[in-house]
């Protein structure tokens, strides 16, 4: 192994690349047109190929900029609390608002491992109240509070 | 100028803008207080909350976020020796030593007051330069504007962080981002997968709220050195006069500093601070008290920032160019709200315009009267546990992000731009500079296809036009300047140190 390697910088340069290649890939169905006359596909042509052309930079660069390792990524963290949102984004319209932040609270608070169930189901407890009373009563959000079907909005 | 001064005060004097600058004031404060959330943070994850209300309330709203979170931000930095940002680094150096002293009231007091000294001076600078740069301005034909919009950018990645070629590459991602969409021109759908939610380009929102809100939640989770343990007692707000005597000399520094250092686009706000900071260690009599909390080191920086972060509207007022991703996320605001910043704005928009000014001074009088009175209350809100803090940050960032559209698929389009936040900041890309190529490239491409057309496609336009050939010339040199070596390298150290 070359000790010089960055691995940050190449990972960077090899995901840069890569978005870079989707993009232009994509842009076949869009017409580039003249300089003159640009169509859908020129802009992105050139944003694409400059972003190709600073990720090969960055990998050519990191190859002797090094050494640096990749970090660590906190997978159950950051799992738990995009999961965390996503779910509240699928369930919130069919759920209700009071439900749907409290499923938001209980999977995220799955995150911090010093939280303690009587901790979320109270933290859980007052977002329910504090958002029937911002969004319901007050800002009127077009979603109901309630699950649908025991509500009658 | 004064007449125009007067229509703004009297729009920003007004019981409903006055009520709503408050409530900015108090929950930018709020939210800037709590530690691991920096004023960029804080302005987008309370964006959403200022959409239901007309441009001028508003506008007036996210600035009193603004300087609330930059307040609390303080706050936090001197009572925790927790920067929520850069620009609070240098606050860290001497205000949490003065806290250990037993001074935290001392430099809590000096950076309400030198921030409100320099709030008021760097708002006249604004005042007095938004139309000079404006008449210059309105001269721009489409060519110009490129350019412009193209130097902008340049220097957008002069002081991010790391390597020249990421923050570069970081722009042409957000330029990237900001293609996707109907393409206004012909009418064609790029990059949308065939989602109709993005028929109308990327949410703003999601993008700022994901890489801005999330990731960092996500990295305060991973990091547990991040949070908070002792609170430093306050002690006394008030001032001895040695203090006095000490501080005020720095606070007329930094209030110079950071006007004139706060137009310029990319890092003017963290580069003022750390000027300033470098500066009160120079010309300081007690320059060995720095390190032990000198309240030179607290007074400079602190009204250097401030007087920044008010500058920092020049460039978006009177160009509609974001001197720093603040600055990118208030554009975004605007732009929503339909309107478009630029120089037209003055004369379109003059309640607007001057309204805003106007409520810049407002609202930094308000944090001075909110926020030491209330201090007590911004160190009960520190000392609430993470564990309890960041699931109600969610709770309200989601709601947030779905009301904007009625949008469930905005909540997951924030989830995904948290996953790429979080990638961004793990392989060590500055996020800052995405966001700003993310706000200004639907404007170049317009710009460039209309100068390309005016010119028959020829790129030679942009040099044969004198303003832009300068404009260019300057990002040039910039670019070239950044790649030397030398100078690379003494970047580092200033942003170091």
């Amino acid at each position: 192994m070359n000790s010089k390697l960055n691995a940050r910088d190449i990972a960077s340069g090899v995901f840069l690349i890569v978005i870079a290649a989707l993009g232009l890939y994509l842009n076949r169905d869009y017409e580039a047109g003249t300089a003159s006359r640009m169509g859908p596909g020129y802009m992105p042509m050139l944003v694409f190929w400059v972003l190709a052309g600073l990720g090969a930079a960055v990998v050519v660069i990191g190859l002797r900029n090094g050494p640096d390792a990749l970090e660590k990524w906190a997978w159950r963290e950051l799992g738990l609390i995009l999961a965390a949102m996503s779910i509240f984004g699928a369930l919130l319209e069919h759920i209700g608002l009071g439900l749907a932040v409290v499923t938001l609270v209980a999977v995220s608070s799955l995150a911090d491992r010093s939280q303690t169930l009587k901790g979320t189901i109270g933290l859980a407890a007052v977002l329910a109240g504090l958002c029937w009373m911002i969004f319901a009563y007050g800002l009127n959000l077009s979603v109901p509070f309630l699950p649908p079907l025991l509500g009658h909005s | 100028m004064l007449e125009n001064l007067h229509l703004g005060f009297s729009v920003a004097l007004s019981l409903h803008n006055l009520a709503f600058a408050f409530v900015g004031c108090m929950i930018g404060t709020a939210i800037g207080v709590l530690p691991g959330i920096g004023p960029l943070a804080t302005v987008a994850l309370l964006l959403p909350i200022t959409f239901g209300l007309d441009p001028v309330t508003a506008m007036i709203m996210l600035a009193g976020i603004y300087y609330g979170a930059q307040y609390g931000g303080s706050t936090s930095a001197i009572l925790l020796n927790l920067p929520g940002e850069v620009t609070a680094v240098a606050t860290t150096l001497e205000g949490h030593k003065m806290a250990l002293r037993g001074r935290a009231g001392a430099a809590l007091a000096v950076a309400a007051l030198g921030s409100f000294f320099a709030g008021t001076v760097a708002t006249a600078v604004v005042a007095a330069s938004g139309p000079l740069l404006t008449s210059v301005a309105l001269s721009f034909g489409p060519a110009e504007y490129f350019s412009l919009i193209l130097l902008g950018l340049i220097i957008a990645t002069v002081l991010a962080q790391g390597s020249v070629f990421k923050s570069v590459a970081m722009i042409a991602l957000g330029v990237a981002f900001g293609l996707v969409g109907t393409d206004v021109q012909s009418g064609q759908l790029r990059f949308t997968f065939g989602f109709p939610e993005l028929f109308e380009g990327i949410g703003f929102v999601p993008v700022a709220m994901g890489i801005f809100g999330i990731a960092e939640i996500v990295r305060n989770l991973e990091s547990p050195e991040n949070r908070p343990r002792s609170v430093a007692r306050v002690g006394s707000l008030w001032l001895t006069k040695d203090e006095i005597r000490r501080a005020t000399p720095s606070v007329l520094r930094g209030t110079a500093l950071g006007s004139v250092l706060g137009v310029l686009p990319g890092g003017g706000l963290a580069l003022s601070t750390f000027a300033s900071y470098m500066m009160e260690q120079r010309l300081s009599k007690h320059r060995r008290e720095f390190g032990t909390g000198a309240i030179e080191g607290v007074a400079g920086p602190e009204s250097a920032n401030n007087a920044a972060s008010q500058t920092s509207f020049i460039p978006m007022l009177t160009l509609g160019i974001p001197a720093n991703a603040v600055m990118a996320l208030m554009i975004g605001a605007l732009m929503i709200q339909g309107i478009q910043p630029g120089p037209r704005m003055m004369d379109t928009q003059p309640e607007l315009f001057w309204g805003l000014i106007a409520s810049m001074w407002i609202g930094n009088l308000m944090l001075l009267i909110i926020n030491l009175p209330l201090i007590g209350v911004w160190v009960s809100l520190l000392r609430v546990p993470y564990r309890f803090l960041y699931p109600t940050i969610l709770v309200f960032c989601a709601i947030g992000v779905y009301s904007v559209n009625s949008s469930p698929f905005d909540v997951y389009q924030t989830a995904l731009f948290g996953l790429l936040g979080y990638l961004l900041v793990k392989l060590r890309c500055e996020p800052a500079p995405l966001l700003i190529g993310f706000v200004l490239g639907p404007l170049l491409e317009e710009y460039l296809r209309r100068a390309m057309l005016v010119s028959r496609g020829n790129p030679a336009v942009f040099i044969e036009r004198p303003i832009s050939a300068v404009l260019l010339a300057i990002g040039a040199i910039a670019l070239a300047a950044m790649l030397m070596p030398t100078l690379r390298r003494r970047k580092t150290e200033a942003l170091q140190e």
